[in-house]
């Protein structure tokens, strides 16, 4: 109701001053119930901390709240309205119930993907027909974001969240396929769910952003980021980095700037000096890839690229910084190779290769409907029931 | 709406029709040339010793090693985690299909009350454990049946036999440590009396069948079982009952390599147990 109230304000304002007034009002209310709810908490524990470390006996209290479900979610969608009316890319809506809608719309609203005001907003206010070919590309969408889930995310859950639980008496080669594994656990469970959300939005007739678009084959970072959670990277470029001069101001500022833009974008994640690794490394990697051009051949570049993203998960999926540094010693080290129960672990290595064939070769294939897709359909459906997983493991993008 | 309903519908028959097909197939290939130990049972179910129970039955009794080396024929039903629920079915099926057979179980497993889906692959294989299944989707949509552990052990013992399936390391220094620094009482046996009810109704089913009961109680790791709050009780109780065999194989003396765990034994110890379960006490 703020944002809805803000936008007409705004764009009833005329005078330059206020209006920017009115937008700095918007954004510090909509970011500060974010921070209270969900960083309150983690820099009073980190000020108590770093008070320790000098000796201070400060004990600032820490609250005792829940975190609103996806609030990181819909304070970037409100918020995207409020400045594309200030910068006059939108006008508002005079519809509170579609405005309403837009923030709300369920399959959306716990872990995106985060939409722009401008591509939603028309599709609400708009009469919708019962289409039926966008339906049943939906279900084949809801399908496969199934799969990815139910098969591939969870069955591999068990295999990761056993090793991390162990790591103290697990071998470095099973660390090590953990670690692997780990990538396309969050890649599924993160795309499977914006495949059910996008699947969800076509039965109701409305097409959601896109994603995610095979982001294990980019090639280097800033390809990375263009395909992997493309609706928060063009959030954050769009609101952020662009804002902040983006690569206008010369070399050194445009490091500046996307290495902070990268730190944000960890810490939007949640509260946690884990993330705030993850997406410094992500910035640092940016950097040296602007820094050192060299021409790699495209299989080695893939590799690389997902090898050092890999990396950076470690510090995502840790439960503290300590264990991550454990985690990276022991991967370098590789002196055990036992794996236990082999043949579950045989089970992981099949779903991740059939992950594979299904991106390289059959890539959006609920996009046609055809024989071919059809029996992809059913050559999912067949996979659910096989190895799907009942162990009700949420989705890993719900917390943030 | 006409031309989504029609896919739709489409959708779910090819489905459902395919996985009957895809699950038929599979079983029809595992169920012939699967070495998994209740695969390799329902194929052939005649033996003279039978083995049921947990995972401390799995590596109490060496089945390879009984049949070769002391030329016993025995087979060891026992598997991770099984819990009554579906240990008695098995045992059902045991004693429909044998006569004058001695059948050892493991007491531990007669204390776990959590339901596994995992045996739903045998649905096919045993009236016993269909009832047990009775309305729940398994029986409708037959795939779900290969969803599980017992499935992927079909698959992996398609070139081996699984008779060999024991830990062959022995229980690390630091989980002896741990062991011994461990100071918490251990409640292994919640419910005495429907133990007790289970011994009994197990006992009174192979009698009726001419089949003879053997309980046992495969051993603890000894800093463990020391542990153990109602271990002696129970025990006692046990062995004093007349019209019962039991076996405490806590009793026999296996050195602290014989295990490779705080639960179960290694190669080792099953070889020392195998001994004196299916040769000495035989004697």
């Amino acid at each position: 109701m703020l944002d809805y109230s803000f936008g007409i304000a705004i764009f009833n304002e005329k005078n330059e001053w206020k209006k920017k007034r009115l937008l700095v009002s918007a954004i510090i209310i909509n970011l500060g119930v974010l921070f209270f709810f969900k960083y309150f908490n983690f820099f009073v524990d980190s000020a108590n901390h770093l008070a320790n470390e000098f000796g201070l006996s400060v004990n600032l209290p820490i609250l005792n709240i829940l975190l609103p479900v996806g609030i990181s979610f819909y304070t970037f969608h409100s918020l995207s309205y409020t400045i594309d009316i200030y910068h006059e890319k939108l006008e508002p809506t005079k519809d509170f119930v579609a405005y309403a809608s837009f923030v709300c719309f369920f399959p959306q609203l716990v872990a995106g993907p985060i939409s722009r005001a401008r591509d939603m907003l028309p599709k609400l206010v708009t009469p919708r027909k019962i289409d039926g070919e966008l339906m049943v590309q939906g279900v084949s969408q809801i399908i496969l974001g199934f799969f990815k889930k139910m098969v591939i995310a969870d069955s591999l859950a068990v295999f990761i969240d056993r090793i991390y639980g162990s790591l103290h008496v697990s071998s470095d080669l099973s660390i090590l396929f953990a670690v692997i594994f780990y990538s396309f656990q969050i890649y599924c469970d993160f795309s499977g769910y914006t495949d059910i959300a996008l699947g969800l939005g076509k039965v109701f007739g409305i097409t959601l952003k896109v994603n995610f678009n095979r982001p294990y084959f980019s090639k280097n970072f800033s390809e990375f980021w263009e395909k992997w959670h493309i609706s928060l990277s063009s959030w954050l470029r769009d609101y952020l980095y662009i804002p902040l001069g983006g690569n206008r101001k010369g070399a050194v500022r445009t490091y500046f700037n996307l290495f902070i833009t990268m730190l944000l974008g960890g810490l939007w994640h949640g509260a946690s000096w884990n993330f705030v690794i993850w997406g410094g490394l992500h910035g640092t990697y940016l950097i040296i890839q602007r820094l050192v051009k060299i021409k790699l051949p495209v299989f080695l570049a893939i590799l690389l690229t997902f090898s050092l993203t890999t990396l950076t998960w470690i510090f995502f999926r840790s439960p503290t910084f300590h264990d991550s540094w454990y985690i990276l010693q022991r991967i370098f080290t590789m002196e055990s190779y036992e794996i236990l129960l082999i043949f579950a672990f045989l089970k992981l290595v099949y779903l991740v290769i059939a992950l594979l064939i299904l991106e390289i070769f059959f890539y959006n294939h609920f996009e046609r409907i055809n024989a071919k897709a059809f029996i992809i359909n059913i050559i999912l459906i067949i996979h659910l029931l096989m190895f799907c997983t009942y162990s009700g493991n949420g989705f890993i993008y719900f917390q943030f | 709406m006409k031309f989504f309903l029609k896919h739709f519908l489409l959708l779910l028959v090819v489905s459902y029709l395919s996985q009957l097909a895809v699950f038929m197939i599979s079983k029809a290939v595992l169920d012939r040339y699967s070495q998994f130990r209740l695969t390799r049972f329902y194929r052939n179910p005649k033996h003279s010793n039978f083995i049921l129970g947990n995972s401390r039955a799995v590596n109490s009794v060496n089945e390879k090693y009984a049949n070769e080396k002391l030329h016993v024929d025995v087979i060891n039903l026992g598997f991770n985690g099984m819990p009554y629920s579906s240990l008695k079915p098995i045992l059902d099926d045991v004693n429909k299909l044998n006569r004058n057979v001695t059948i050892y179980v493991e007491i531990s497993a007669l204390v776990n009350n959590v339901f596994d889906d995992s045996y739903a692959y045998y649905i096919s294989n045993s009236p016993e454990l269909k009832k047990e299944y009775k309305s729940t989707p398994f029986n409708w949509l037959q795939l779900l049946r290969l969803n599980n552990e017992i499935f992927l052990r079909n698959i992996y013992y398609l070139r081996k036999s699984d008779n060999d399936w024991i830990n062959n390391y022995s229980i690390s220094k630091a989980l002896i440590e741990q062991i011994k620094n461990d100071k918490r009482a251990i409640v292994t046996f919640p419910n005495e009396e429907e133990l007790m009810a289970r011994i009994v109704q197990i006992q009174r089913l192979c009698e009726a069948h001419q089949n003879k009961v053997i309980f046992f109680l495969a051993p603890y790791y000894p800093d463990y079982l020391k542990q153990m709050a109602d271990y002696k009780r129970v025990t006692d109780h046990l062995l004093s009952r007349k019209d019962i065999v039991y076996y405490d194989l806590n009793t026999l003396p296996l050195p602290p390599n014989s295990f490779a765990d705080r639960l179960h034994t290694n190669v080792s110890g099953a070889t020392a147990l195998t001994d004196f379960l299916l040769k000495t006490i035989k004697e």
